[in-house]
This record gives structure tokens, C-alpha cells and sequence, in this order.
């Protein structure tokens, strides 16, 4: 409902299909007027509403803001259930307002929590951000009253909202599991209320090759858990299961500010909207048929004009005066001599991988085989659970060789786990080639849970070499791979789902072609930098720019001036820049708070394994200084108003995320019908769920939507490997199909993820007299049903065309009956049984001989699997000559009706 | 012939093809209607506030409690949703007992019989003596939901039917209902000379002195009666009257007995969802656990109250010891209470 809204006010935008010239900004006209619409059930407006409606009356200047993409699935999907068809629960809606000014974002996420049951409700949701932001502010609205947070240390602030929680307060608490992943709670959302959670963060934009890369990541992949991952449980997020599409959606809305200073933007993996504002920004909104969360937003724009050499930020913040200092190496930097290189392509092939992510892979690898140096040598490492090279060293560049490892190529496919440690070590560990630099490019999706343990190998083993960090799909763990890229001394690189390879691998020969500066060093002139964030400055590659964070001793001279020093391949390098822009941030005062995350990162990166007391003390201090979420300080708000019962019992969910797009379900979850639920549709009660593991499993734990806290399942003895779970419904519970978490855990410490769906449903069908029932008095009356489909309900049933069984099996199950029994008021009880061409439910009784002619009342009750009821009356004629033809002409009436509908589902 | 009558032929041959190859999907189609003529659910009605009962929490255990019972010695035994079964001797603390695995740790039901406490698990019927050492499981394949002790024999009920769980081999004795359906056993009691049975199609019944060998049981489903309840599934019996009273999944009560059955829904939220085997006759009254409205009594007069001030929503398990009544609840506790 608020969709059709949201996109009846996008309408008079162009989409890509009609592409325009880019017009000059414009006053906005009136917003044309939104069609009527049904009430929305839970969101009354959008945050961003005003700004959707702005953009609404501006002309679209959409020329080349949207890459040539396939349509996408509407948001949603199919529908499922009563509910609208999908997956409706907790977390409805997030909405994301981002000021962008030069390299810099200021960022505002509103995440709308909903409580559809009769308790008061805590939901959990592990969420993404970009690897490089810092979470600046949390605040919840309910109601009409606004409730603030403040920073803690982590475990203090989880006792205060758990203290809340139990005292029936609606508390919030926002927690960092990895720089890129965030947990937030919500406790006591009142029963059939909402709960908007504003989540506030700053990031760095990266600029690389002359473009900028805005990111919101809006989804998080399972992750493949090796053994000894401590925080595994709040780092592996649920997953919305198979044939269910979520209800949660997805509106984003960017101001590039001054719109004038960036042109040619383009969003990777969405379609977007753009269009100048009158005030001056160029605003840009997802359209409205992409708005599922399921991979990454991917704004990427151009500077209108040339950047300057040096560009300096200076800002006051909390008392200090900050700097930030991008410094573009000049262009001159070109190829000199290009030295042979041994590539190693490291290539991820876990289940993870499966499908799309690995044939993306292989195609890049194959494009960049071709593009190798005459004198180039090659390997290839493919790993799942372990690692395989394809040669037991390197090749030569021959054609035979590139043949036969482009046919070695083809023979991976994805499946198994993810033990990435034992792929990097046979990649690094091989004695180096004193002829040829080591290049090692590193393929993968990054969906692991020890990625400080993998940076941290790299970081030791690389020795000379160089490693790329290559993201492949659409919902990358950027972490991983901006970290694999900063240990390894290379870069970082990313090809999502819609990506041509070619470009990939055109961007990656670049750098590896193109000499670097190493050794970096910066003097200054006019200005006085300290505590500078990098305090090493990294190698650049061409198109790279430097940006450096740092406290100001003084404010800065009129004419500063950076002198840069270090080495092109082996000669020494220097070229003295002038600072020639000199401004703020435009906007609230942020440097000093990008300068504390790059120093808590800096400090966390330092010994990864286990950080050192003191370093733990000064990422603390400035989480609390600085009103930062880090690993050690998280926000918590409470509100002080009890809004609700405290004696109602809590239901506690986990709002699953999509599976990113182009994952394979299969791959990492194994066929989801090696899970059973029994029985398969339930009222609110106890059944149990049966999980087939392998001999090697010591421990299966089945995570349920109504309990933060697994289920832990038991060895069944009388059916040997099998395991089983017994769990409750809630009473209650809304209808709906909730996923269910599997993980099973191997005698070697491996984890298995596997995924099933449990269906609530306390709704009975519906029940059509097929004719008129007649009989004579000592005769028999037949009486023939069929589940009915009221029109009303119709279109919420056709929704769930899309799953297994389509129309046919959609229908079955919103009809579902598994007895019917009719009662005649001389008391007899009769018992349908369903037969026939259409399958109809018949019951004989038998009247009375003296039962006296004229209409007698029926009554007719039928249940489904699940136990639920419905009691509908109905009537007979007690006298006439013998049952009714009507029956069955009505019989057809319906199988008609029916395959119409079909068909028309179809289409 | 007409174009028309060409095209309706063609229609119905089209039609009659899709059934032939289609028929086992298209059964399941349904006729739609313009709208819904389900009749609406009764309207319930308020429960009686009955004075509040002293409380006091006796024993806990690890998880949900399903089963209470109370061994000679006085001795609490308490069985749990997926936690084992736990004894605590009078006065002193709950410690598990037996080596219970697998679907033994579900259990459901207990009951005092022959000196010793039977557990029903989803794995059999195992009995315990006071030492909490186990004997021989009976009916290892089947799960037994529930126990009823009736005139020196052990009845256990299963998804096939109702076992006598006598020494040696238990023997089948209600397997179907009159008309040849198995029945589906999930709750039992005894009274008025029969040995009632509770399925998720209503109640069953069989004279108690039918059962020396296999017999049929009477079917009385309880969607129908004055007025029928809005379910059939029956989660728990206690004797009532000349009959029982039933308690549903969803649909409050129903008493069941030779005048018919007659169902009474509650406006007090939860109230009509009882839980599974928590039901207790005591003094010609019967005592219900609820899903989250504590318990509700049903006095022998036919009036319908809850005690107010009750202290668990959830009230899972009843049982009786001395005065008091035992209650378990949702949280893993066990309240004695003592109720005017």
C-alpha cells in the first residue's frame, strides 16, 4: 500500500526506458496529486516523504543514471499467505536519507519495527553498513514521544536494556559485531504498534580511477563459520527462507551537494531516479519497483569539473581543530616498465559461491588469463573446505596452459564450506619466483565469519607479493575485501551480478600494469598535522587518491602546501602540491569524527587475534568521547514511560535478511526438503522439526522466528541420523511461513547451515454447497461441498503463484480440508469423503421416514490438517423427488472459474 | 452447427481433458464465492472471579513444565517440554532423574501406578521407581502423550490408539472408533464407567469394562452440540458430572456426556486455549491450565471461574497433594496452592 504511494510520487520522474536530455535545474512545479490508495496498514508516512515529493516535481535528468538493467523482481515478489504474500514481520520498512558532499556522507537509516501479535515483542535484526562508518547517533520514535540515546560501554549498556526489557520498558540498543555489521535490538514493542529506530552514521566515499563510490549495503550473506569463532551466533543472521519473500522494503534517497560539482551518476546494481534540485543538489532516489534489500546500493558519480591536486578539510570539533587532506598523485604517474609477474588466481568455491558468484568468477579469471605479459607464469588455488591448486607450480604463459587451465576452469563447481585460511596459505606459502613480482588475485564473496584471522594471514605471509581483494556479487562483504586489499598491499576491486568482467579485469590490469608509489611520505608546508590517520601512509596505485585525517596543531596557513615523496618502482619520487581549496565539510562538524573511527580502526587492526589491553582502553575512551558504536561502546535508549504490560508474555524474533541476489540457496543451505516440520501447517501448539545430519554431527540447534535462543535438537535413536526438535508456537503467533535456522556442527569443528520453513496457520477454509440438497422422506440425502475461495481473500491466495506447485498448489493450500462432517436435525452426523472429477466432499444421510416435508437446516463443519474449524449452516429440501442435477452443473460453473484463474494467474 | 455451440463444445472438451490429466491437482480447486459463508465463532463469556488462592513456589525445573505427579513417599515428579523429568522429594530441591536420551527428554504425562511413577516421552512409557532408577520402556516406538491409571491399569495414549501398558507386553486395546477410524489418542480420564478419550477429532469413549479385549470407541465430536465448540481438538479430559469436560486447543470447554456435548468459550484472552493434559477433577470441580489466563475451574453447578490474582499466565501441568493444588507453568516453576 505505502508502495503504490511512494510510487505514484516518483511517477513523473523518467524512467530508463524514457531517457531525457539533462535539463538545467527548474522551479518545482505543485506535486501532482497521489492516486487514491488504500489506507497503509502499519506506516502512515515515509521519512522520506518530503523529499520524495520534492523530487517528485522536479525533471528527470536521467540520461545516464540508469545502466542498462533487467527488470526487477517487484519488491516482495510473490505474495504468500494471508498476509500480502510474503514474509511480514517486525521489521516492515527501512528508509535511508544520505547528504553526500564531496567525499563525505552523512547518513540517516530509519528502521520501522512493527508488532503485529498480542505480546509485547523484541526483534533483533543484524544489519550492514559501509565497512568505514562511524555510527554516530541512535534514537527511537514511539508514539509521539522521541527517546534519545547515549553511548556505553557494551556490556553496561546491554545490562541497562536488558534491565529495561524486564521491567516492560521499550528500550533500544545498538551493538558492532564487525566494522560492516551492527546488531539492533528492540525491546517491548507494544502489541499491534511500531517503533521507528534513526540510526545515524558518517563514512568516507571512496574516490578511485575518477569516480566516486557511495555503498549502502542492505543486506547480510550467511557466513561460513570455521571452528573457533567466538561471536558466531550474532554473526551468522537468519536467512528469509525459500519460496518467501520478505515484506521488509527499502527506500533510499541521496543528495549529491552541490549538485553541480558531479555529473554521470549511476547506480550498479539498482534503478534509480535523479534530477536536479532548484536549491541545488542533484537528488537521487531507488526507483520504486527495486526496492527488495538484497544487495548493494552502488551509487557511483563523477566530478563535473577537475579535481584540485590537493584538497584540504579543516573543521572544530569537540574542542580540536581536524583536517582532512585528499591529495590526487599527478597523472604523469604512467607506465614505465612493466615487470613479469607470477599471477596466482585465488579463487572461492564454496557454497556460498554457487551459481552466478562463480561463473562470474571463472569469467574474470578466464578474461584475465588471456590479458597475461608473454613472460607472465600462472596458478590456480580453488578452495571450499579445502584447497586444491591446479598445477603443483606455476605455468607458464603458454597457450596450451591457458587452455588447459581455462578446461580445469570449467570443471569447479560450488559447494561445501568456506576454509579460506587453507586457500590464502597455498596461494602465499609457495617459495617465491625472484624473477617475477607475486600478484595474487583473490576471488570471493567474503561470506566467512573470521575475517580478522584471514587479514591478519595475509598481512603475515604476503612477503613480497601483492593481493588483490576481488568482491564477487552483489552483497560483497567489503570488510574482507577492503582488508584482504590493505594487508595485502594491493587493492581492492568489486564485480557485481551485472557487471561486465571485462571491465573488471581491464580495472585490475591497470593497477597491476601501471607502476605504484611506495614508500610514501608527506611534508608539510602552512600546516601542522598530528596524531595524522594512516600514520603509515599506503602504496597508491594509478587513479588512487591519498586522504589523510589528522588533529590540527594550529589552523592552517594562507598558502599550504603538501610535498609528496617516495618511489616509482625503483626510483625515487617527489612533487610538491598546492593546497589549493581550502573549506569544511559542509555541514555538522565531522572530521574529528572520522579521524576517531580511522584511529579505533587503526588500533583494532593492530593485533587483530587479540587486541592489547591498552588499545582496547583508547578504542573505548573514544567510543565514549567521541559517541561512536565500536566493538567496546554500543548506544542504548530508554524510554521512561512503562507503554506496556509488563506481565505480557515477550515474544522474541530475529528479522531475517534476504538471501543476496544470485546466491544459491541450495548451495549453502543443501535442499531444503532434508528439513521437516511435522506437522507442516500448525495452529500454535507443539510440533517438531526433523533434521537428517551425517554421522559426524555432535550438536544441531534449530533457530525458531519466536525465540532469540536456539532450540537444541536431540538424536533421534529410533531413526538413526536423524535429529529432532521439539518447540512451541506461541499462541497467538500471526499467520504467516517463518524460517527456521538449522546449524549443525561437525566432530571437526565445521559448521553446516541449512534452512526450513514452518507454516502457522489458524485460518479454516471456507466451505460452497455444490447444489441444492433434496431427498425424500426414507430416502438419502446427498450433500456435496467443496472448500470455497472467497473473493475477498482471492488475490492474497493468487500472490502465492510463485512457489513450488504454483496456482494449483497455492490454492490447495489456502483451501486445505481434511474433514467435513454434516449434521441433520434428526441428529444423524454424516462424513464426507472427497471423490469425483472435481473432487468434491459428499455426505450421506438419511432421512427419517416420517420426517415431514419442507426445508430442514444443515449444519456443515470442516477442519484442515492444522485442527482449525469452520461451521457454516445450509439447507435441504425434505420431499422432492430425488437429489439435483444443479450439483453438478455448479461443479463445472466452478472447475471453469478455477481454470480461468489459473490461466490468468499464469500470465 | 453454430460457431457458439462449436466454441462451448470445444470447451467442455477442453475442460474434460484438463480434469483426465490434471485430476489429482485440479480435486483440489475450490468454487469461489463472493463471500465468506462461514458462520462467526460463538461469543464467549466472562469467567467468574473466584477468590484468590494462596501461592508459593515449591520446585522449579530446567524448562516447560507438562507433567506433574506425586509419588506415596510425597515426592514431586516433574516432567518437562524437552528437559527430562525431574523429582523432588518433600522439602528439597528438583534433580533430574534417570538416564533419559533422544526423545525420551519430551515428556508429557506421568502417573502413579504399581509402586512406581510412569513417564510418557515421545519415546514409550518408562517407568521409575522411588530411587529414580528406570525400568523396561513399554511402547519404545510409540510416543504415549498421556497416562490414566484407572481401576489397577495403566492406560497410555498414542497416535494408534489407546495401549494397556500391563507387565509383559501392552496390548492394544482402542485402536478405532465404531465406524472403523483410528483414532488418534491425546488425553484420557475415567468416569462414569467408561474410559473417555480425547483426539484432535473430537472425544471417544468405551465402556472401561469392554477393555479385556480390543474394543471400538463411541465418537461425539464436539463441533456439534448446544451449542458445538469451534474445535475438535481435544488437549485435555477431566471427569465431570456423568461425563467430562473437555478442554479444547482454542475453543474453551466442552462438556461431553449422555445429554450431548455443550461448549463454553471465554472473553478473557487465552482462557479458551488449555494446555495439553492440564486438567484436574477435584471435588467433583475440574481445574484447567491455560495458555494465559492461569487456571479457570469448572464448579459442579456449571459455573465458570478463574481465581484472580493467579500468578503464571501459563499454566501447563496440574496435579493434587494433600490440599493443595500443583500447578507448573510455561517458566519452568511449580506453585502449590492452597484455593478456598
Amino acid at each position: 500500500m505505502r508502495k503504490h504511494l511512494l510510487a505514484a510520487a516518483l511517477l513523473s520522474l523518467a524512467s530508463c526506458k524514457h531517457q531525457q536530455p539533462d535539463p538545467s535545474p527548474s522551479p518545482a512545479p505543485a506535486p501532482a496529486p497521489a492516486p487514491e490508495a488504500p489506507a497503509p496498514r502499519w506506516v502512515d508516512a515515509s521519512p522520506l516523504r518530503p523529499l520524495l515529493e520534492r523530487l517528485d516535481g522536479l525533471r528527470p535528468t536521467t540520461v545516464d543514471a540508469c545502466p542498462s538493467l533487467p527488470e526487477p523482481a517487484q519488491a516482495g515478489g510473490p505474495a504468500l499467505t494471508a498476509d500480502g504474500g510474503k514474509l511480514e514481520f517486525a521489521l516492515a520498512h527501512t528508509a535511508v536519507h544520505a547528504r553526500v558532499t564531496g567525499n563525505l556522507a552523512r547518513v540517516e537509516m530509519t528502521q520501522l519495527y512493527q508488532n503485529p501479535t498480542d505480546r509485547r515483542l523484541e526483534a533483533t535484526y543484524a544489519f550492514p553498513l559501509p565497512e568505514n562508518a562511524a555510527v554516530t547517533d541512535m534514537l527511537f520514535r514511539i508514539g509521539n514521544r522521541v527517546v534519545m540515546s547515549e553511548v556505553k560501554r557494551r556490556e553496561e549498556a546491554r545490562r541497562t536494556y536488558e534491565q529495561a526489557r524486564d521491567e516492560g520498558r521499550t528500550a533500544a540498543l545498538t551493538e558492532q559485531e564487525r566494522p560492516n555489521l551492527f546488531t539492533q535490538s528492540v525491546a517491548n514493542i507494544p502489541p499491534g504498534a511500531s517503533v521507528e529506530v534513526v540510526i545515524r552514521y558518517v563514512h568516507e566515499v571512496k574516490y578511485d580511477d575518477g569516480r566516486y563510490l557511495f555503498v549502502v549495503p542492505t543486506t547480510v550473506g550467511p557466513r561460513y563459520l570455521p571452528a573457533g569463532v567466538a561471536d558466531a551466533e550474532r554473526i551468522a543472521p537468519r536467512v528469509v527462507p525459500a519460496g518467501v519473500a520478505s515484506a521488509h522494503d527499502l527506500e533510499i534517497v541521496v543528495e549529491l551537494q552541490p549538485g553541480a560539482a558531479f555529473t554521470a551518476p549511476e547506480a550498479r546494481n539498482h534503478r534509480i531516479r535523479t534530477a536536479l534540485a532548484a536549491s541545488g543538489e542533484r537528488m537521487v532516489a531507488l526507483a520504486a519497483d527495486d526496492r527488495v534489500p538484497n544487495k548493494d546500493f552502488i551509487l557511483s558519480y563523477r566530478p563535473a569539473g577537475r579535481e584540485p591536486d590537493a584538497r584540504l578539510l579543516v573543521e572544530k570539533e569537540r574542542g580540536d581543530d581536524y583536517m582532512m587532506l585528499f591529495v590526487q598523485p599527478p597523472a604523469e604517474v604512467a607506465a614505465a616498465q612493466v615487470r613479469p609477474k607470477e599471477m596466482v588466481f585465488l579463487l572461492d568455491k564454496s557454497g556460498s559461491m554457487s551459481g552466478r558468484p562463480i561463473e562470474t568468477a571463472e569469467a574474470l579469471i578466464t578474461r584475465a588469463l588471456d590479458r597475461m605479459g608473454a613472460d607472465d607464469t600462472f596458478q590456480i588455488v580453488a578452495f571450499d573446505s579445502a584447497a586444491a591448486t591446479m598445477s603443483p607450480q606455476p605455468l607458464p604463459n603458454t597457450v596450451e596452459n591457458v587452455r588447459a587451465a581455462k578446461a580445469w576452469l570449467g570443471t569447479l563447481g560450488g559447494g561445501g564450506g568456506t576454509e579460506m585460511m587453507a586457500g590464502v596459505r597455498a596461494a602465499l606459502d609457495p617459495p617465491a619466483d625472484p624473477k617475477r613480482l607475486r600478484m595474487v588475485v583473490f576471488c570471493t564473496d567474503g561470506f566467512i565469519g573470521n575475517e580478522t584471522e584471514i587479514i591478519g594471514e595475509i598481512d603475515r605471509r604476503r612477503g613480497e607479493a601483492r593481493v588483490f581483494g576481488f568482491g564477487i556479487g552483489s552483497s560483497v562483504n567489503r570488510y574482507l575485501i577492503e582488508g584482504v586489499a590493505r594487508a595485502g598491499r594491493g587493492a581492492a576491486e568489486y564485480v557485481g551480478e551485472r557487471e561486465s568482467p571485462e571491465q573488471a579485469v581491464a580495472r585490475l590490469y591497470k593497477r597491476l600494469d601501471r607502476p605504484l608509489l611506495t614508500d610514501l611520505a608527506l611534508a608539510y608546508d602552512g600546516i601542522a598535522p598530528r596524531e595524522s590517520e594512516p600514520e603509515q601512509l599506503p602504496d597508491l596505485f594509478a587513479g588512487q587518491p591519498l586522504t589523510v585525517v589528522a588533529k590540527l596543531a594550529h589552523a592552517p596557513g594562507r598558502s599550504p602546501s603538501v610535498t609528496l615523496t617516495g618511489r616509482l618502482g625503483a626510483a625515487a619520487w617527489e612533487r610538491r602540491i598546492a593546497v589549493d581549496a581550502i573549506g569544511d565539510s559542509g555541514g555538522a562538524p565531522v572530521l574529528g569524527t572520522l579521524w576517531a573511527r580511522r584511529r579505533i580502526a587503526a588500533l583494532g587492526d593492530r593485533a587483530p587475534y587479540q587486541v592489547a589491553d591498552a588499545d582496547r582502553a583508547e578504542i573505548e575512551r573514544l567510543g565514549l568521547a567521541f559517541k561512536l558504536v565500536t566493538q567496546y561502546t554500543s548506544f542504548v535508549a530508554v524510554e521512561r514511560e512503562l507503554r506496556v504490560d509488563p506481565h505480557l508474555p515477550l515474544a522474541q524474533v530475529v528479522v531475517p535478511n534476504e538471501l543476496p541476489e544470485g546466491v544459491s540457496r541450495e548451495g549453502i543451505f543443501g535442499d531444503a526438503t532434508e528439513v521437516s516440520v511435522t506437522p507442516a501447517r500448525v495452529k500454535p501448539g507443539d510440533p517438531e522439526i526433523r533434521v537428517p545430519a551425517a554421522r559426524s554431527a555432535r550438536r544441531v540447534r534449530v533457530w525458531l522466528p519466536f525465540d532469540a535462543a536456539p532450540v537444541e535438537a536431540v538424536r533421534d535413536f529410533d531413526a538413526p541420523g536423524e535429529w529432532v526438535a521439539r518447540f512451541l508456537v506461541p499462541s497467538g503467533w500471526p499467520d504467516g511461513s517463518y524460517p527456521v535456522r538449522i546449524a549443525i556442527d561437525h566432530d571437526d569443528g565445521a559448521r553446516e547451515e541449512r534452512e526450513g520453513a514452518l507454516r502457522v496457520d489458524t485460518r479454516a477454509a471456507a466451505i460452497a454447497v455444490v447444489g441444492a440438497p433434496e431427498a425424500a422422506p426414507g430416502g438419502e440425502l446427498t450433500v456435496a461441498v467443496k472448500p470455497a475461495l472467497p473473493l475477498g481473500t482471492l488475490a492474497a491466495t493468487l500472490g502465492d503463484a510463485g512457489r513450488a506447485g504454483g496456482v494449483g498448489h497455492a490454492l490447495k493450500g489456502a483451501m486445505d480440508v481434511k474433514e467435513v462432517l454434516v449434521r441433520a436435525p434428526w441428529g444423524e452426523i454424516g462424513r464426507a469423503e472427497m471423490g469425483g472429477p472435481i473432487g468434491a466432499w459428499t455426505a450421506t444421510l438419511h432421512v427419517p421416514a416420517d420426517q415431514p416435508a419442507g426445508k430442514v437446516a444443515l449444519e456443515i463443519v470442516a477442519s484442515d490438517g492444522a485442527g482449525n474449524v469452520s461451521r457454516r449452516a445450509a439447507e435441504a429440501e425434505i420431499g422432492g423427488g430425488g437429489s439435483s442435477h444443479t450439483a453438478l452443473w455448479l461443479a463445472v460453473i466452478g472447475l471453469a472459474a478455477a481454470l480461468v484463474l489459473r490461466r490468468r494467474a499464469g500470465a | 452447427m453454430s460457431r457458439r455451440r462449436l466454441i462451448v463444445g470445444g470447451l467442455v472438451a477442453v475442460a474434460a481433458a484438463v480434469v483426465a490429466a490434471k485430476r489429482e491437482r485440479l480435486q483440489h480447486l475450490a468454487v469461489p464465492v463472493l463471500a465468506d459463508p462461514s458462520a462467526p465463532r460463538a461469543a464467549g463469556r466472562p469467567l467468574d472471579e473466584a477468590p484468590p488462592c494462596r501461592t508459593r513456589v515449591v520446585a522449579g525445573a530446567p524448562g516447560r513444565v507438562t507433567a506433574l505427579a506425586v509419588d506415596d513417599e510425597g515426592a514431586l515428579w516433574i516432567g518437562t517440554f524437552r528437559d527430562g523429568l525431574w523429582r523432588a522429594p518433600l522439602g528439597g530441591e528438583a534433580a533430574p532423574v534417570g538416564a533419559l536420551g533422544g526423545r525420551e527428554l519430551f515428556v508429557d504425562a506421568l502417573a502413579p501406578h504399581d509402586g512406581r511413577v510412569w513417564a510418557g516421552t515421545l519415546r514409550g512409557a518408562i517407568p521409575f521407581d522411588r530411587a529414580g532408577r528406570r525400568g523396561a520402556t513399554a511402547l519404545a516406538s510409540e510416543a504415549v502423550v498421556a497416562l490414566a491409571a484407572v481401576d489397577g491399569r495403566l492406560y497410555g495414549a498414542t497416535a494408534r490408539g489407546v495401549y494397556a501398558l500391563d507387565p509383559g507386553a501392552p496390548e492394544r486395546l482402542v485402536a478405532a472408533g465404531t465406524d472403523g477410524e483410528p483414532i488418534r489418542a491425546q488425553a484420557l480420564a475415567a468416569a462414569a464407567g467408561q474410559l473417555w478419550i480425547g483426539s484432535p477429532r473430537g472425544v471417544y469413549r468405551v465402556p472401561l469394562d469392554a477393555l479385556g479385549a480390543p474394543a471400538a470407541a463411541a465418537w461425539r465430536p464436539l463441533v456439534f452440540g448446544a451449542p458445538g465448540a469451534d474445535s475438535d481438538v481435544v488437549t485435555a479430559l477431566a471427569p465431570f458430572g456423568d461425563g467430562v469436560l473437555a478442554g479444547t486447543d482454542d475453543a474453551g470447554l466442552a462438556a461431553v456426556d449422555a445429554r450431548g456435548v455443550r461448549a463454553a468459550r471465554f472473553t478473557q484472552p487465552r482462557a479458551d486455549e488449555i494446555n495439553p493434559g492440564a486438567a484436574l477433577a477435584v471435588d467433583g470441580d475440574a481445574w484447567f491450565g491455560t495458555q494465559g489466563a492461569g487456571v479457570i475451574v469448572a464448579r459442579r453447578d456449571g459455573r465458570f471461574a478463574r481465581p484472580t490474582a493467579w500468578p503464571a499466565a501459563e499454566v501447563t501441568a496440574l496435579a493434587r497433594r494433600g490440599d493443595e493444588l500443583l500447578a507448573g507453568t510455561g517458566d519452568g516453576r511449580v506453585l502449590a496452592a492452597a484455593c478456598p
